[in-house]
């Protein structure tokens, strides 16, 4: 990518993450019954009002508190919880790498599973091995995240029961964070006992998402395999003496890609939105549960904090995904 | 003096089953090509000459498709060969350059890549010997810059460029046939002149035959050795270029001699066509086939004619019109 | 080829219906919940407590003593109105916002679509999430919150749809003779979108009701005691150990709402895109 290029793209970026974090403050400053008459509203006295008012930064003009809250977002500075006094900021820091977690392990599930039922399905098309996978994906795809969550709950932890519910760790383990990201914890501080438990908490809430949002991928990947198999450099290739898994190996799956990997991007926008339903459904300590309970408890500076970083998650995955575009297509460059 | 064919077609038919009934859309076709010569194979879109052929290299082999008939190439068999042992034939025995050079490469592989692949695929060679070959390949069919335009991608390339590194692509294993499938008709009139010019010259240095399917005449006219004329899965005429232009037999072959603008010819409102559609390969034909849109057509048509020499020397046609009347009959159409 | 397609209509043809039948069913049994429901669906009835199904209540009744059946019934509305509320508004807004900016171009056109792509930076859910967060729960903002989240999808579309159209040859026809922009617009422009549209609406309502629904779980939707598929989900939760169905039965309506959603959208766009011109596919 040429420089000029670059400064284009870096400038869409900082543009879009900006309007990102001032839809957040819109959103949740300015609209009207916002946050004093809330809170206040739990307070009696009118001092009791002034002095919230004070606390939350509210006698300032609102460009101010804009300006204030710009400021703060730089340095991811998002105040303190109304509810815990703890910054925000450490508390993001010890959810994020959850949900992160969370929407990797979904994301690997998705793909596998999405990416086989698709080229299976395009390898039998017009069988009954076709038609009965394309339905499979398509009522995957149509259950709601949190149906399948509830379902997955059922399922294994109620009718079988073998495997965890809720948490991220079995509640009797001690878990002293360094990345904050369990796998990687686990080589550093050399707790092998970890990974287990871990991975049977993380198995449920990531299928659900995972299940689901596979579904879509299946039908694009079919539909990709699909047009590939039809184009004429296959034939070409064929008339070479290619054996199928040859032209499969090289020419189909290089070109079949491309689609996926677009479909694949944006479907991050729905990993994480699961995510954070799934966290709700299995109790899971992410910034998904996070914002909810935050709502529910009106503590606006973490629902704020948690609403910007993860817009902003959103925002990098779309850059890197697009990024590659050109690498994966020579034709997109220059 | 006869030199052996390097591959020879006989008897050829092809099926492909369909809703209704069965499409015969190659019709008991035989030929046979020679070292360093160039048949053509004429007919309007299709006559069936695309998968005839296709089927040479068993490329229309599928589940709803039949075969008979014989097609010899050295010592083998092409219909009966496995899918492995015609794999061995592809591209180093018989290789095939398509028409669309945009669409018949892989877009996201290099040029070089492309060919290299070619390489490797039947020859035991070291990755680094390929990339040489495929660059000296691309010299060879008239790339400047070979070696820097290995490394690009077909959507870098112009159309005639990219029909060159087909070709390259398709000769460099020295194949002793080469398919050549409409490799003009997407080009530029300017371009298609070199193009031709490569391909020809390719088959005399190297001695290989060459099959040229188009529907154009003119080129048949610049490039051919030998001509068949193609109708609705049948050959109906089969002779040297120069017999076909000089003496045509066929009617059919008239009306498309016709039909092409002359400049020497007073200029007229409309164009000579041939009324009336070819038959569908679905229908089952009974006597000739063009019986219905000829204008000589007697009572003998209704027998289904035989591809025979009937007016001189290695020149076949079917049709059953009496020969000596044929010269007055085309000039009719054919002036 | 023509066998394949065939046999592949027919093996279509029980599921569009079965689908078809689906929507109509929960359409038909939304709208008459008043004759068909047994009881009031927000009756307590303290001596059937979680009592599974019998003759007097079919499906069971849950742990307020309310009769499943009737829940089920009326639980649909909320989720269907709010799913065509938000529908509805997103295209009429997206359709105005894409058209306007591709036909102002410059710098209007450059501030609608980054504000289109800004709302598109959030994942869906969070939208919701926040705008209920400012505005409070309630059906009301929950439509808000969809239709917020729609409105970028439907103007982009239209947005890329329209520049596409505008540069083909009957809209370069169409100013030679004389024609105005707005003209060119509305006669010319607008009737070759409402396919695409058409078929992007179908999805877009399964998107809308699998959002709504999710946030009426999260407890961001209609408030209790009002029946509602995705609240009922949430309140059935507890209880799985004992009454199963009281979770399990208004998540499988929704997805069967879902999936029949989904196979006549496809059917809808096989009928009315069968150019597939809505999907530009990868570099094209």
């Amino acid at each position: 990518m040429t420089g000029n290029q670059f400064v284009r793209r870096l400038t869409a970026v900082l543009v879009v993450v900006w309007g990102a974090a001032t839809v957040v403050f819109i959103v949740l400053r300015v609209v009207p019954g916002s946050a004093v008459d809330q809170i206040s509203g739990l307070y009696g006295t009118a001092e009791q009002r002034v002095e919230t008012r004070r606390q939350l930064g509210l006698d300032h003009s609102i460009f101010y508190q804009y300006w204030l809250y710009l400021k703060g977002a730089l340095r991811f500075d998002f105040g303190r919880s109304f509810y815990s006094g703890r910054p925000v900021t450490d508390i993001l820091v010890d959810t994020m790498p959850v949900t992160i977690e969370l929407a990797i392990a979904a994301g690997l599930i998705m793909l596998t599973w999405g990416i086989l039922a698709g080229s299976t399905a395009a390898v039998f098309r017009n069988t009954k091995v076709d038609v009965g996978l394309r339905g499979l994906a398509a009522v995957f795809f149509s259950i709601p995240w949190f149906f399948s969550g509830v379902l997955l709950l059922i399922l294994f932890t109620s009718v079988w029961k073998v495997l965890p519910g809720f948490g991220r760790l079995p509640p009797t383990m001690t878990y002293e964070p360094t990345t904050h990201f369990v796998l990687l914890d686990a080589v550093i501080q050399g707790r092998p006992e970890l990974v287990w438990p871990w991975l049977s908490h993380i198995l449920l809430p990531a299928a659900a998402i995972g299940l689901t949002t596979g579904g879509y991928i299946a039908r694009i990947t079919r539909a990709s395999f699909l047009e590939v198999t039809s184009q004429d450099y296959i034939r070409t290739a064929r008339s070479k003496g290619m054996t199928r898994r040859q032209l499969f190996r090289v020419h189909v799956s290089r070109n079949a890609a491309l689609p996926i990997v677009a479909v694949a991007g944006l479907q991050v926008g729905a990993l994480l939105g699961g995510a954070v339903v799934a966290e709700v459904v299995f109790s899971y300590p992410g910034v998904g549960k996070l914002m909810v309970d935050a709502i529910n408890r009106r503590d606006y500076p973490v629902v704020q904090g948690a609403a910007f970083v993860v817009a902003m998650c959103y925002v990098l995955v779309n850059v890197a995904t697009e990024s590659s575009y050109p690498w994966l297509d020579p034709r997109l460059r220059r | 003096m006869t030199i052996e064919p390097v591959l020879s077609v006989e008897g050829l038919n092809v099926w492909f089953d369909g809703d209704v009934s069965p499409a015969h859309v190659v019709r008991d076709v035989s030929f046979e090509v020679r070292p360093g010569e160039i048949l053509a194979i004429v007919g309007e879109s299709g006559c069936g000459k695309s998968v005839t052929a296709m089927t040479l290299l068993g490329l229309t082999r599928s589940s709803n498709a039949r075969f008979s008939g014989t097609v010899r190439f050295g010592e083998h068999e092409l219909l009966s060969l496995s899918e492995p042992e015609l794999r061995a034939v592809r591209g180093a025995g018989i290789s095939m350059v398509f028409q669309d050079p945009l669409t018949s490469l892989n877009p996201v592989m290099t040029v070089g890549a492309q060919i290299e692949e070619m390489l490797r695929l039947h020859l035991p060679i070291s990755r680094s010997t390929a990339r040489r070959r495929a660059v000296e390949m691309l010299e060879t069919v008239g790339i400047a810059d070979a070696d820097r335009r290995a490394r690009q991608f077909p959507h870098e390339f112009s159309g005639g460029m990219r029909q060159r590194a087909m070709i390259a692509m398709a000769m460099s294993c020295n194949p002793p046939v080469l398919i050549a499938d409409e490799p003009t008709t997407a080009l530029d009139v300017t371009i298609q002149a070199q193009i031709l010019e490569l391909i020809t010259s390719l088959a005399h240095d190297r001695g290989s035959a060459v099959i040229l399917i188009t529907h154009d005449l003119g080129v048949v006219a610049e490039t051919a050795d030998v001509v068949a004329v193609m109708y609705a899965g049948e050959i109906v005429e089969l002779a040297t270029r120069d017999d076909l232009f000089s003496a045509p037999q066929h009617p059919y072959t008239w009306g498309l001699l016709a039909s092409i603008p002359r400049v020497d010819q007073p200029r007229t409102d409309r164009l000579p066509s041939i009324e009336g559609q070819p038959p569908s390969p679905s229908a089952v034909l009974s006597g000739c086939g063009f019986r219905d849109r000829c204008a000589f057509a007697f009572e003998a048509c209704a027998a289904h004619p035989l591809l025979e020499e009937r007016s001189s020397n290695r020149h076949l046609d079917r049709c059953q019109l009496p020969v000596s009347g044929r010269e007055e009959q085309r000039r009719a159409i054919y002036p | 080829m023509g066998s394949l397609r065939g046999r592949s209509r027919i093996l279509r043809q029980p599921v569009s219906l079965a689908s078809f039948a689906v929507i109509l069913v929960i359409l038909l049994s939304s709208l008459f919940a008043g004759f068909l429901a047994p009881y009031n669906p927000a009756a307590q009835s303290a001596d059937v407590l979680l009592a599974p199904g019998s003759p007097g209540h079919l499906l069971g009744t849950d742990n307020l003593g309310r009769d499943q059946l009737s829940r089920l019934l009326y639980g649909s509305r909320p989720l269907l109105v709010v799913s065509a509320f938000s529908v509805a508004i997103a295209v009429i807004i997206g359709l105005i916002v894409g058209l306007v900016a591709a036909y102002a171009r410059g710098v209007a056109e450059t501030v609608l679509m980054r504000t289109m792509d800004v709302l598109l930076s959030f994942p869906l859910v969070l939208l919701g999430i926040m705008i209920v967060a400012a505005l409070g729960a309630g059906q009301r903002n929950l439509i808000l919150a969809v239709t917020f989240a729609l409105i970028p999808i439907v103007a982009r579309l239209v947005h890329s749809l329209t520049l596409r159209e505008a540069s083909r040859e009957y809209v370069t026809a169409a100013r030679a003779v004389g024609m105005t922009p707005r003209r060119i617009m509305f006669r010319e422009i607008v009737p070759n979108l409402i396919g695409p549209v058409v078929v992007q609406a179908t999805s877009l309502f399964a998107l809308a009701a699998g959002f709504a629904s999710a946030l009426s779980y999260l407890g961001l939707g209609i408030a209790p005691p009002a029946s509602d598929w995705g609240l009922m989900v949430k309140e059935g939760q507890p209880f799985v150990g004992v009454a199963l169905d009281l979770a399990v039965v208004p998540g499988v309506c929704i997805t069967l709402l879902l999936t029949a959603v989904t196979f006549i959208g496809d059917d809808l766009r096989d009928f009315l895109d069968p150019d597939r011109r809505l999907e530009g596919g990868f570099g094209g």
